[in-house]
């Protein structure tokens, strides 16, 4: 506290003031010059054309003085690989969706292909059970739009196209709510595939599938592979890599599925297949050695 | 012991040594940014552009047709990316030697990083603002273009590639651009008989 202190001698304050005054003078100076090289030397090098203001407020981010978009004739007459945008709304939609209504629409489309469980009738429908909501809406917004296509997309459309948004978010809630009855564990079968799924391979700037398919990281829109028929992410794998399937965002997919060998594509397609449920000591043996 | 009180004079002397240390080390840092930004040319970006990050792909210039060099109606070229998780889109670039080139990149998901190694051209790319960078590549060749900042688990498999060809070599299609994809002739087997245009 100042009244604490003891008053200062007059002849200390006359010794001290000079130094106040020097000292104020040079942190404004220092300020200033850092204030001038920051937001007018170094943002004005090599751009003529800029007032000493307008080089400021564009440093700073004020809106109304960044450049003007550059032309993109290429952007206006674009397609989309997906019109499914995770904006609030979206994510707003889904997490409102009704499980129950989910179910209702459930029973009376989706049923005979992919059970009430989400467990696929045949090896080529998709199991939906362990996926979740974002997943499967982003499939049926894309099969809907005819952004999806390859395999089994024509009949998946005219589904999709009997739903409306709030329909397709309530039933993609309704089968993420499903619980799968078994718990499964991935087929190793060589030691060069079990390292792709998990470790990537950073020679071909191939990301492991684990980064984004195991539920943790990567695009919100990713699906759990693990537990998937082998027949569907095998079909789907080869649809990436011809490019007849190109639903998928800045070609993710396509751009990874591409630098597949074919037997690459079956190794992992039945590394996540994961046996209907078997153990398997040899994967469990591989992985732990990869860890 | 007796403790004698210091001399005023003493304490004033004592803090203009520490002041003298203290200006020195903020000469010398404020020195280094000066002269970086001046002489190596590396300084922070000039412009902040904000962009909505969840509809990227839907609209804009960073839709996915519009990414990769491009040449523009006045002639310079711009490259745009898109840094997503794990990948650079497009993952191989091929830009004009001696010519400017302003890099445009963005992200959808997380913070990435941009790095063109052997050149200066290092930047932060992150979701909701465009990152831009303007440079020339002084000779040809071929430079990795790693991701710098962590951004998950597939991080260190996301690399992609800038191929600097000679300025006759690169030839815009009829859109102005310019892919990896195109059939582009080694700069030194093309140059006696390319005729330009």
């Amino acid at each position: 506290m100042v009244e604490d202190r003891p008053p200062v001698p007059a002849e200390r304050e006359a010794l001290d003031r000079p130094w106040r005054i020097w000292a104020s003078v040079a942190v404004v100076s220092f300020v200033l010059l850092a204030f001038l090289l920051g937001f007018l030397v170094v943002p004005e090098r090599g751009k003529a054309g800029f007032d000493p203001f307008t080089a400021m407020c564009r440093a700073l981010g004020i809106p109304g003085f960044g450049r003007e978009p550059p032309e993109s004739p290429a952007a206006e007459r674009a397609a989309p690989a997906s019109e499914v945008a995770w904006t609030s709304d979206t994510r707003r939609l889904l997490a409102s969706a009704d499980v129950k209504q989910g179910a209702q629409v459930a029973e009376s489309i989706c049923l005979p292909c992919h059970g009430m469980d989400g467990v696929g009738t045949t090896p080529i429908y998709p199991h939906l059970v362990r996926q979740s909501a974002a997943a499967i809406f982003k499939q049926m917004q894309d099969y809907r739009s005819g952004k999806r296509q390859g395999a089994q997309a024509a009949i998946m459309t005219a589904f999709a196209q009997m739903l409306d948004d709030r329909q397709i978010a309530n039933v993609a809630a309704y089968y993420a709510s499903q619980r799968p009855s078994q718990r499964v564990r991935p087929i190793a079968t060589s030691p060069a595939i079990v390292e792709l799924a998990r470790i990537g391979d950073p020679a071909r700037s191939l990301p492991p599938c684990e980064a984004c398919h195991a539920g943790s990281g990567g695009p919100i829109e990713a699906p759990v592979l693990l537990g998937q028929s082998v027949s569907y992410l095998e079909q789907q794998l080869q649809a990436f890599a011809s490019g007849e399937r190109r639903n998928d965002i800045f070609a993710r997919m396509r751009t990874i599925a591409q630098q597949l060998t074919p037997e690459e594509i079956r190794g992992l397609s039945l590394y996540y297949s994961a046996g209907s449920g078997t153990e398997n000591t040899e994967s469990d043996a591989t992985a732990a050695m990869l860890r | 012991m007796v403790e004698r009180p210091m001399d005023e004079r003493a304490i004033l002397r004592t803090e203009l040594r520490w002041v003298i240390v203290v200006a020195i080390a903020v000469l010398i840092i404020v020195g280094s940014i000066v002269i970086s930004s001046a002489a190596v040319v590396l300084h922070p970006p000039s412009s902040v552009e904000r962009i909505d990050p969840t509809t990227l792909h839907v609209s804009g210039e960073f839709v996915e047709d519009n990414l990769g060099a491009v040449q523009n109606r006045d002639g310079s070229v711009t490259v745009r990316l898109v840094a997503t998780q794990f990948a650079f889109v497009p993952n191989c670039i091929v830009v004009p030697a001696d010519r400017p080139v302003t890099f445009r990149i963005t992200s959808p998901d997380v913070i990435h990083g941009l790095l063109i190694v052997g050149t200066n051209v290092n930047t932060m790319v992150m979701p909701g603002y465009v990152s831009e960078v303007r440079t020339t590549f002084p000779r040809t060749g071929e430079h990795l273009m790693p991701c710098h900042e962590f951004c998950g688990l597939g991080h260190s498999e996301m690399w992609s590639r800038v191929r600097v060809v000679e300025p006759a070599a690169w030839q815009p299609d009829e859109n102005g651009r310019v892919s990896c994809e195109t059939p582009a002739r080694s700069p030194v087997e093309e140059a006696p008989e390319e005729t330009p245009q």
